[in-house]
């Protein structure tokens, strides 16, 4: 029984010992496949994050690329990184990214359209064996306020006539608010303040704010302020513009050569090495002139453009630049920004004084005092609601214009009702100026008056800048060349029976909207159309005239200032906008809304990740 | 009788003999095992903690411009906040993750950031980014 049983257990113990060693064996493979995937698992994700970061320094670096040159769209493909072990690709084209920040209209993108002033971008990065896909949206962005005409982070300091108003767009009339923001938390009276002599006033369509909690940080005695003037408010500093980044991005373009009394730029990107002094006109065409040093220009600066400045800008006379499409920014400046206009008015009482009469025996003082008061009539029926103001061949508007620049028969209704001999006060004083030594002063102000009495040439500009309305814009220029021959406004009036109801407010807002520029009773003011931003401080003085917006950020970069040549103890701190001896604001909504504005840092607005 | 109980007794001593030889590999194979699986984590952790730094300056936006260099070993202090946390160091379950934050000028607003952190004896290093300051 006993040899039976240990027959029987015979080679149990190898047996078992087999079986326990499959169960450890499984236990193994199970042990090491898990530690295997484990491991697999660590690398991926290492890997996975090395593409992740690949894939959004490729976002990184296109944004570079789009600060520098806002249309760029060139492929970048299989960009290594340093080390060598990671990558990124970028493709443009249908399906792909698309670049639409200068665009004016949305066009397709890979998950619909894309929108002006934005940029979709699909990013493709890898490490090793891994790659991630991001997906971004690329905008404009900074707190620039939608509503603030004038933008400081110092003091704003006022002198003087002023007028502050506001309008939607630069072919839309529709008045807005235009408000004053000062971003000082300095505990100080004044940080808003406006101080003028007997005669002269301040009138402000918006509120004015202040960052300050002094009770005395706005002083706007005697101003009118049609919305409030409230101090300790939130501070709505403007962005950070890298200005010497951009203008060094820029360093290897085209050279321009300044030269005769105009030079013309066409499109593309021009770089300066070191300072621009030039005198004459620059006519920008899509241009983009970038200055490593200081800008002065004695004369014009007009066309579509944008000029990026590293150091101080300082026009003198009749400047004018205009925002392309809206929404370019038409002048950085690292250092501080002066306008010195031409005091036109006081130029011209005293010629007017010294001139005498005229052929027909009435004083040129005559002449002068008429063309500002029927100025002032003419503008006046341009914003009435009255039926018979405005719109139509013989409308109030119309004969105001007649008596300021037509030899046409005087009407001789009140108030109408004008000697022919004091008709045409704006041709007559022209005449006399004329006669004139020519000078600078002379040569200024003749052009400004010939533009005064046919500022065709104004409105042409306008409408060619807006090519939306291109077609409208021809139709309303051949109209004009058959019905009118005694300028723009009056063509303009004229054609509103001539054009049907659709093309009616458009004829409208290109007269009103050109018109309320044209101050004539300051003759000399200097235009400058667009936005200014510098990190310095920005100073005007002498009735000049800015359509667009002022923003001055201080970044610690600069110094202080003397830029009155009539006070020259007058010190203004960068951050500080300072208006002295009258100035007229008039702010333009879109410029600053559109989300194409190259006011702000390019940033992603939207990331996703496939 | 005898002859067939000592084979028995044979088998029994083979039997263990297989068994100890097995159990050995099998505790050289764990341990190995188990100390990779720590390593690996300990690796992951220091992944997490570059990224994390990557992140935050990418949401801070206050990377310098020069190349520098921040040693988290000594630690070389911040410069206007750069390198974020969880520079210079972080310790995780027992663990000290030290980083050194590495900054490379790309172009005049592109800026290159390595962040490399060491733990132990061992070293992860997360591949550079880039960032517009």
């Amino acid at each position: 029984m006993i040899l039976k049983d240990v027959r029987s257990a015979r080679g149990m113990a190898l047996v078992t010992t087999l079986l326990m060693m499959a169960v450890l064996a499984l236990m193994t493979i199970v042990f090491v496949t898990r530690m295997r995937a484990q491991g697999f698992f660590g690398v991926q994700s290492q890997t996975s994050l090395g593409a992740l970061n690949a894939a959004e320094a490729g976002v990184a670096d296109v944004m570079s690329r789009m600060t520098a040159t806002p249309g760029y769209n060139t492929n970048l493909v299989n960009q290594a990184l340093p080390g060598g072990e990671q990558s990124f690709t970028v493709l443009f084209g249908p399906g792909a990214s698309v670049n639409n920040l200068t665009g004016g209209a949305p066009v397709p993108g890979p998950r619909g359209p894309v929108n002006p002033g934005t940029a979709y971008l699909v990013v493709d990065g890898r490490q090793g064996l891994s790659h991630r896909v991001l997906e971004v949206i690329l905008s404009r962005q900074g707190s620039v306020s939608p509503d603030a005409s004038i933008t400081s982070s110092g003091v704003i300091r006022m002198r003087g006539n002023v007028k502050i108003d506001g309008i939607q767009g630069l072919n839309d009339p529709t008045p807005v608010d235009a408000n004053v923001r000062s971003n000082s938390t300095a505990n100080a009276a004044g940080q808003v303040s406006w101080t003028g002599a007997s005669g002269e006033s301040a009138d402000i369509r918006g509120s004015v704010y202040s960052a300050s909690g002094n009770a005395a940080a706005i002083q706007m005695g005697g101003a009118t302020i049609s919305g409030s003037a409230l101090n300790n408010q939130p501070a709505a500093p403007p962005p950070v513009v890298d200005i010497p980044g951009r203008i060094a991005a820029k360093s290897s373009a085209a050279a321009p050569t300044f030269a005769g009394s105009t030079t013309t730029l066409g499109a593309g990107d021009y770089y300066v090495s070191g300072n621009l002094n030039y005198t004459g006109d620059i006519d920008l065409h899509g241009a983009n002139l970038y200055v490593t040093g200081d800008v002065n220009v004695v004369g014009t600066i007009k066309g579509e453009g944008s000029v990026f400045v590293g150091g101080k800008t300082d026009f003198y006379g009749d400047s004018e630049l205009t925002a392309a499409n809206n929404r370019q920014v038409a002048l950085y400046s690292k250092g501080s920004v002066a306008l010195h206009g031409f005091d036109g008015t006081a130029y011209l009482d005293g010629i007017v004084a010294a001139a005498g009469n005229d052929a027909n025996g009435v004083p040129y003082s005559t002449h002068w005092s008429n063309a500002k008061s029927w100025t002032q009539l003419a503008q006046g029926y341009l914003n009435s609601a009255s039926p018979t103001a405005f719109g139509y061949q013989g409308s109030d508007f119309d004969y105001a214009i007649d008596m300021l620049a037509s030899n046409a028969t005087a009407n001789l209704t009140p108030p109408f009702a004008v000697a022919p001999s004091e008709m045409a006060p704006l041709v007559k004083l022209n005449q006399m100026l004329q006669t004139k030594p020519s000078t600078p002063s002379q040569q200024f102000m003749v052009k400004k008056l010939t533009e005064l009495i046919d500022p065709t040439d104004n409105l042409n500009g306008l409408m060619s800048r807006h090519t939306d309305v291109a077609d409208s814009a021809a139709d309303v220029n051949a109209a004009l060349a058959g019905t009118s021959s005694e300028g723009l406004f009056d063509g303009g009036n004229d054609a509103f029976t001539t054009f049907g109801p659709l093309a009616q407010p458009l004829i409208r807002n290109m007269v009103v909207t050109t018109m309320s520029q044209l101050d004539y009773d300051k003759l000399g003011t200097s235009y400058f159309n667009g936005l200014i931003y510098t990190n310095g401080y920005f100073y005007s003085d002498n009735e000049v005239n800015i359509r667009g917006g002022l923003m001055s950020a201080d970044d610690g970069s600069q110094s202080p200032g003397y830029p009155d040549p009539l006070n020259p103890a007058l010190q203004v701190r960068p951050g500080d906008i300072y208006l002295n001896r009258g100035v007229r604001v008039t702010y333009v909504r879109d410029m600053l809304e559109q989300s194409g504005s190259t006011i702000g840092t390019l940033g992603v607005k939207v990331w996703m990740s496939r | 009788m005898k002859a067939r109980r000592a084979v028995s007794l044979t088998e029994v001593m083979l039997a263990v003999g297989i068994l100890a030889v097995a159990l050995l590999a099998l505790i050289g194979v764990f341990t190995t095992g188990l100390s990779l699986l720590a390593q690996s984590r300990d690796s992951q952790t220091a992944t997490q903690l570059a990224r994390e730094l990557v992140e935050t300056a990418r949401v801070t936006g206050n990377v310098p411009k020069a190349a520098l260099s921040f040693d988290g070993s000594v630690p070389t202090a911040p410069v206007n906040g750069f390198p974020p946390l969880p520079y210079p160091a972080r310790n995780v379950g027992g663990q000290n993750y030290v980083l050194k934050v590495v900054t490379l000028p790309i172009r005049t607003d592109l800026v290159g950031v390595s962040v490399e952190v060491t733990w132990a004896r061992h070293r992860v290093k997360t591949e550079t980014s880039f960032y517009v300051p």
